[in-house]
């Protein structure tokens, strides 16, 4: 019975391992594109990649590694409720490029693209934290994950951001 | 929010955000990151960006802050955030104050609008440019037009005459002559806003020589061949020293070295060639080496 316990034990110390990594193995991930989806509710994220023909828009392939991508949101980009999907670029184990977009939009890359499954919404959010507030981490970088915080809406990444904007405020002001 | 919108919004936001921390030098790393995020949040739901940039401008932040804060509501359609930039644009002190007028002309809304004139009677003159610019980015003639009207001071005239010529106000700066008169303000109104008919009326007409004179000179402004053939037209036509200099000018200004030239080889007294060489040397042109080889020429 012991040895039961201390397998299953060992087996969920497995399966967090491989289904929630830190934000430390992401960042010290191999070089390329990783993509991990966070399920938080009050999360809606329909962004995808857009072209404009003609005056006409259409949701289009986002290709990861194009430095101008443009974006959109639209009905046909409608995600599950709760989902968002990042897309992380890392490169010398330094995050590069950081998109978020709907898990229903359809993406592309010259590589491949690391795939960490579900991360739960307190990691994706230290993970995001540890990127803003990092000074060895580029300015563009830290304000896309910003904006990917922001995109995500998240009521994680909104209370993170109140604080943010509330430090030294005076109490009653 | 409409796609469109959502697009223009979030490619405003990425545009921005190359001012977020990369031109923030003399500010805090707090100040820069609360900066950051406010940029962000111009992607953000109305509901949601809403109440962090009011929680913003009500705390102790610094005025760069507050500043961005406004942005951010500028951006926002609804009756709130107007309430808040009117406000502000009221009751705030100094950049403050000039930088929530300027929102409310990025905002474009109307009403807002409207109210900024109530606040350019009784605002000091960094007030009155703010509410000037205001209105310049909301491209509001009408509101210029009136500050133009009722001003009771020179300063106040210019500096509302000189926004309608950014905004190619071209109806309005006639209407203002009709008005008013004409003054120098009122001839580079013209000629920034490239209204060539009104330029030339005053041009040719010697009521006043003095104005008749700057309207010349501003013809080199606006350019362009009609504008060189006048300006050769004019000097040779002129009946006194200071028009033949004003259009001499205005070729200058308009870079026009070949209608020098062509009123060189035409001039009879050495006073006139020496004259016209002048010009032909300030403006670098070549025409002076044509000059000089046929002069060498001439003399072998």
């Amino acid at each position: 019975m012991r040895a039961a316990r201390a397998a299953a034990l060992a087996a969920c110390v497995v399966f967090a391992a491989i289904c929630s990594p830190t934000h430390a193995e992401l960042l010290a991930g191999s070089d390329g594109w990783h993509s991990w989806q966070t399920d938080e509710a009050g999360a809606i994220t329909d962004m995808c990649c857009f072209t404009r023909q003609r005056g006409a828009g259409s949701r289009a392939v986002c290709y990861l590694d194009e430095t101008r991508l443009v974006f959109s949101s639209g009905d046909d980009c409608a995600a599950s409720p709760g989902r968002a999907q990042y897309y992380v670029l890392v490169e010398d184990g330094k995050p590069r490029e950081i998109r978020v977009l709907s898990e229903a939009c359809p993406v592309e890359t010259g590589g491949q693209i690391t795939d960490h499954g579900i991360v739960p919404a307190a990691e994706n959010l230290a993970w995001f934290r540890r990127v803003i507030e990092d000074r060895t981490v580029s300015n563009d970088v830290r304000e896309e994950a910003l904006f990917a915080l922001v995109l995500s809406e998240s009521n994680l990444a909104f209370d993170y951001l109140d604080r943010i904007l509330s430090a030294n405020v005076p109490a009653g002001r | 929010m409409n796609t469109l919108t959502k697009i223009l919004i979030i490619s405003a936001g990425l545009l921005l955000s190359g001012t977020g921390y990369a031109q923030q030098a003399a500010i805090s790393d707090a100040d820069e990151l609360k900066i950051a995020a406010l940029e962000a949040l111009i992607s953000a739901p109305p509901e949601r960006a809403l109440p962090l940039a009011n929680k913003v401008l009500a705390g102790d932040n610094s005025d760069e802050v507050k500043e961005r804060a406004l942005f951010i509501l500028s951006q926002i359609d609804t009756p709130e955030s107007q309430a808040t930039l009117v406000r502000f644009a009221r009751e705030a002190n100094g950049s403050l104050q000039e930088e929530a007028i300027r929102m409310i002309g990025i905002s474009g809304d109307q009403a807002s609008l409207a109210g900024l004139s109530e606040i350019y009677a009784s605002g000091n003159s960094n007030v009155r440019d703010a509410v000037l610019e205001a209105y310049l980015i909301a491209g509001d003639k009408q509101a210029v037009f009136e500050i133009a009207v009722n001003a009771d001071n020179t300063d106040d005239f210019e500096e509302a005459v000189e926004t309608l010529g950014a905004m190619g106000a071209s109806d309005e700066l006639r209407e203002l002559r009709g008005r008013t008169g004409v003054s120098e303000s009122l001839i580079d109104a013209y000629a920034i806003s490239g209204d060539l008919a009104s330029l030339l009326d005053v041009a040719r007409d010697n009521s006043d020589v003095e104005m008749q004179a700057e309207a010349i000179e501003a013809l080199g402004i606006i350019g362009g061949d009609q504008v060189n053939a006048e300006l050769v037209e004019i000097y040779r036509a002129a009946a006194s020293e200071d028009i033949r200099e004003a259009a001499l000018d205005g070729m200058l200004i308009s870079g026009y070295d070949a209608g020098v030239l062509e009123l060189y080889r035409s001039a009879q007294s050495p006073a006139e060639k020496k004259e016209l060489l002048e010009y032909l040397v300030m403006m670098d042109s070549d025409a002076v080496w044509e000059i000089v080889d046929a002069a060498l020429e001439g003399g072998q």
